[in-house]
């Protein structure tokens, strides 16, 4: 029998929780994990409005998780789901190049690439 | 391998140096002076919150192409994370031109080329941003930013405490409503003037100041407004001042003001300077214009030779009693005779 494939709005949260967390991985190393925590509020409190979505990110300075959201916007379309991860992870490196130029954008963009791609896929299958 | 003990040995002496000092001005030194010891930089700023006070320290060789430029850019960086819209203008800038030792290339008439530029934090408040900016290309990498990150994070937690510091110093001596010495701080200060005034043989004068029917005040328009009329009060004292005289809150709505080197005649010119002032400034009070009087009572050395501050004040004190029973809105000073002080005469 074949395993049931995952909606595709809880598929793109799992995505996206994966990334954020490497992500969180290779910054917190970097910065410290009480600025990190700090500048992901600032986006969030900057672009939830445009995004009401980002409000279930739950972050501090122990980690970033997506787990709330799994429940609170299970009914969400895929297609606003990636729009507000993409709108909140293009704000995470305006403020990287802001602060730091390209020294942390440099560390994430192998990363970060290729999940964006596959999220792209998931919305558009 | 060598480097990087090398590298972490000035990241200890930093970190230890800033640490080394509770005072915000020692904490920006203790960065600017030896942060060109880790990197290769040609200036490091930093732009305070409080105050907006941008300081940069530069190496000598620097243009002022490249300092106008780094103002900019920190300023710029900390309005993004702020949030605040500052331009150049509301910020005031100090420059310290120093030889920083990682500079072997000579001078520079480089442009800014790169930069790390941090906010500082503290329990997710802002205090400032702090950058290390060079005029070369790429010129910091991921250690770099490690490094900077682990100085900003001190430098935070260094500038947080000194401000709860500084601010428990001031809750000690100023009075919380009106921002006059409170009257702890007044007794330190005038015991001490009392000794000076004593050793040097140098005049001193005191001035006790009610204001006139400050219950009928608050009673008419409520404890907020007399609060407003307090504060209304200590800032006009403040403003007839001279520069080293010094203002305190007594208690009640009773102020004392202590006037180092001023003998009689000129305590008197003072505090009628003080009366008429007040009398003339109108007060917006629950909507309707109120013009607040006082009465002052002046005490001065040599006219007394009290053998305390609690006799100097008690002579002022007096003085001013008797402006109130002469009818207030008055300056009255205290002339002793040989009788003991609540005797002395009293003139207007």
């Amino acid at each position: 029998m074949r395993k049931k494939k995952p909606p595709a709005n809880l598929e793109l949260i799992d995505l996206y929780s994966t990334l954020l967390n490497e992500i969180w991985g290779k910054v917190s190393e970097l910065i410290g994990e009480s600025l990190l925590t700090f500048l992901i509020l600032l986006i969030i409190s900057r672009i939830s409005d445009e995004f009401p979505i980002l409000r279930g990110i739950r972050v501090s300075e122990a980690g970033i998780s997506l787990e709330a959201m799994r429940n609170q916007f299970h009914d969400a379309s895929p297609g606003d789901l990636h729009r507000a991860f993409h709108g909140f992870v293009k704000n995470l490196f305006n403020v990287f190049t802001a602060i730091t130029e390209n020294v942390i954008n440099r560390e994430l963009f192998s990363a970060v690439l290729p999940k964006l791609r596959e999220a792209e896929k998931i919305v558009s299958s | 391998m060598k480097i990087i003990f090398k590298n972490l040995k000035t990241l200890w002496s930093i970190i230890n140096a800033i640490n080394a000092s509770p005072e915000l001005a020692d904490i920006i030194e203790a960065a600017g002076s030896k942060l060109s010891n880790l990197f290769d930089i040609l200036a490091f700023s930093v732009l305070l919150k409080e105050g907006l006070d941008l300081h940069i320290y530069c190496d000598k060789s620097s243009s002022q192409l490249f300092i106008d430029e780094v103002a900019k850019n920190t300023i710029k960086t900390f309005s993004f994370i702020a949030g605040d819209r500052l331009t150049p203008e509301q910020v005031r800038t100090h420059v310290e031109r120093r030889q920083f030792e990682s500079r072997w290339r000579g001078s520079s008439n480089g442009r800014l080329k790169s930069h790390i530029s941090l906010p500082l934090i503290n329990k997710g408040k802002v205090l400032g941003c702090a950058s290390i900016n060079s005029d070369l290309t790429n010129a910091f990498d991921a250690q770099a930013l490690q490094f900077f990150s682990l100085i900003t994070y001190q430098m935070a937690s260094s500038m947080k405490h000194s401000q709860v510091i500084s601010s428990m110093k001031d809750m000690a001596i100023y009075d919380t409503l009106t921002q006059v010495f409170n009257r702890r701080h007044l007794n330190q200060v005038l015991e001490e003037e009392l000794r000076n005034s004593f050793r040097e043989k140098q005049p001193l004068s005191i001035v006790m100041v009610d204001i006139d029917h400050f219950k009928a005040i608050n009673d008419r328009y409520g404890h907020d407004e007399g609060d407003k009329a307090l504060i209304h009060i200590a800032s006009m004292l403040k403003a007839s001042l001279r520069k080293h005289d010094i203002v305190a809150r007594f208690g009640g709505e009773e102020f004392l003001v202590i006037l180092p080197k001023a003998i009689m005649k000129d305590a008197v010119v003072i505090a009628e300077r003080i009366r008429r002032s007040i009398e003339a400034t109108p007060l917006s009070m629950d909507g309707e214009e109120v013009h607040l009087t006082v009465s002052l009572g002046v005490a001065a050395i040599p006219a007394i030779w009290p053998d305390s501050k609690e006799e100097f004040i008690k002579c002022a004190d007096t003085a001013l009693y008797e402006a109130k029973g002469k009818g207030r809105n008055r300056v009255c000073f205290y002339v002793p005779t040989k009788d003991p002080p609540a005797k002395g005469i009293l003139s207007k």
